[in-house]
């Protein structure tokens, strides 16, 4: 590996990484779950999620890449052996089936930024109606996705150091810096204090509710990146002496940071500008698009300094799934060079892929929402593939040979009792939980293979997934280099 | 006042958390920084005049 295909510095990494883990859903989801799930009672069960889930996997990832110096294919390969390809495969092909979908995501937002710049929100526009229309013009939804991911691909054809590292660098700061600020005008907001009681005073009932565990651990997951093998894919580039729980410990909170200033940007904004407090609920309940592009739209105008604010709230939606998306795709163009391509072809053919095996979901949006519902769920197998491979390595191993060398932070043993006993207990308890709801709440539907949001359609798709990877197990072994680079 | 000290709560939890670990962070990239420097003029050779 050159040295340009090495992280500069530890600040250029931990930018990259948490750019990574920051993404669309700490805005737009964090602070409705945060909402509907008890206030502060969901923000304590999702604090002890980063360190029953997320850390423990984001430090297993790290370790792996950095000790296989190689993308998930080739650790999985080198670590649960030939046989055993295929989970690494998975977890390729999972994070790019995400990535067709977000870039399209990625486009939504910097639409958006344009037509806050524009001052296309004002009072009296129908923003329903503008969201709607802009859905339904396939070419403009078409043509933002291609520029989403054509600038990705442009800066990840640049390398790590002058690409990733660079923009990380500039856009992480940008984003707690737009999202500070946009937090700052909520709160000084006439009647954002209900906005802040909503968000913050704890409504300990709710932890009774299954389903606020179960939301709060499955939204640090997600947020975080645990198990995406985005960090696995991140660590290939850092130097041997990383210390790998400091970094992951900061990456975890900088997200839960992150998520909380978003809350403070949003919920407030929501309960001081609506009409009246039904209007609010019905806005925080309007789902992750309904919330940003259609009830925000409609409220900035209404915000005294609304017209500043918006450009810069979503200005910072763009920044947050912009670096989010340049990790995806890093992990699809690091399986190519694993089998010896150069970066710059790697990258062509990956962003002409995403481009259009993502066209489906920027032409109809039921696709995108069919492929978020099954694909972010896979994250969690995928997160499972992660601790499998820290059993065969052996957790303790992983824990005295690769991670505390190098820790400023030692991880003491109970790091491998959670990594081996607790985090599959928390991805079966998970599991089940959405194929049990999924059947529960749909008894007539839940069948169906075609339809949008059915349990069918995830084993089907989930299947077909299984099938091909299983089959192309011993190609794909083969095709990783024999010797990955080796780094100071 | 309830929400306020929720708040503060909370958000020192997880903020506190994150600035901590930036800070003790920078104090080891610092520390490491002026090794190098240190190492670097060691290496360089002496004034002869």
């Amino acid at each position: 590996m050159s040295s340009k295909d090495q992280f500069l510095s530890r600040w250029g990494f931990l930018a990259a990484a948490i750019g990574m883990a920051i993404g669309t859903g700490n805005i737009w989801r964090f602070p409705r779950m945060a909402a509907q799930y008890g206030g502060g009672a969901f923000i304590v069960v999702y604090t002890l999620a980063l360190f029953l889930w997320s850390v423990p996997l984001l430090m297993s990832e790290m370790a792996l890449g950095r000790q296989t110096r190689r993308g998930p294919i080739g650790s999985f390969r080198d670590i649960l052996g030939p046989r055993f390809t295929w989970m690494g495969a998975w977890m390729v092909m999972v994070c790019m089936l995400i990535t067709f979908y977000y870039s399209v995501v990625t486009g939504y937002c910097i639409k958006y930024f344009l037509l806050a710049i524009r001052g296309a929100f004002r009072e009296g526009v129908d923003t329903a109606v503008l969201w709607t229309n802009f859905l339904h013009r396939p070419y403009e939804t078409a043509l933002f996705h291609a520029l989403s991911i054509g600038i990705c691909g442009y800066v990840i054809f640049k390398g790590i150091q002058a690409g990733v590292e660079r923009v990380s660098k500039m856009m992480v700061p940008a984003l707690f810096l737009f999202l500070l600020v946009a937090a700052l005008r909520a709160m000084t907001l006439d009647g954002a204090g209900e906005g802040l009681r909503y968000l913050f005073v704890p409504d300990w009932s709710k932890l009774a509710l299954p389903a606020t565990w179960l939301q709060a651990f499955t939204q640090s997951a997600w947020s975080t990146g645990a198990g995406w093998g985005l960090m696995l894919t991140y660590a290939i580039y850092t130097s041997k002496r990383e210390d790998i729980s400091q970094n992951c410990l900061l990456v975890g909170f900088s997200d839960n940071s992150a998520a909380l200033l978003a809350g403070l940007a949003i919920i407030p904004t929501v309960f001081a500008l609506s009409p009246s407090l039904e209007s609010a609920q019905g806005a925080m309940a309007s789902g992750n698009t309904g919330l940003t592009f259609i009830s925000l739209a409609q409220l900035f105008p209404r915000m005294p300094g609304g017209v500043f604010v918006a450009p810069i709230f979503f200005l910072a939606m763009v920044f947050a799934a912009f670096t989010s998306l340049i990790a995806m795709v890093e992990v699809g163009v690091r399986a190519f060079i694993d089998s010896g391509w150069g970066r710059k072809k790697a990258t062509i053919v990956v962003v002409i892929g995403c481009f259009l095996l993502g066209l489906p979901s920027a032409v109809f949006s039921s696709f995108l929402e069919n492929q978020d519902w099954v694909w972010g769920v896979a994250l969690l197998v995928s997160g499972f593939f992660i601790i499998s491979a820290v059993w065969k390595y052996g957790a303790n191993r992983v824990r005295e040979e690769i991670i505390n060398p190098s820790a400023d932070i030692k991880m003491g043993r109970w790091w491998s009792l959670i990594i081996q006993f607790v985090s599959p207990v928390i991805f079966l308890v998970l599991l089940s939980w959405w194929f049990y709801r999924g059947i529960a709440d749909n008894p007539k539907t839940w069948w169906q293979p075609f339809a949008t949001y059915t349990t069918m359609t995830i084993v089907f798709q989930w299947a077909l997934l299984f099938m091909a990877v299983i089959a192309i197990n011993k190609l794909l072994s083969r095709s990783i280099r024999r010797k990955p680079e080796e780094v100071a | 006042m309830k929400t306020y000290i929720w708040m503060a709560i909370l958000l020192g939890l997880n903020w506190g958390g994150f600035i901590y670990l930036l800070v003790r962070t920078s104090r080891k990239e610092a520390a490491r920084a002026k090794l190098l420097r240190e190492e670097k003029k060691a290496k360089e050779p002496r004034d002869r005049t």
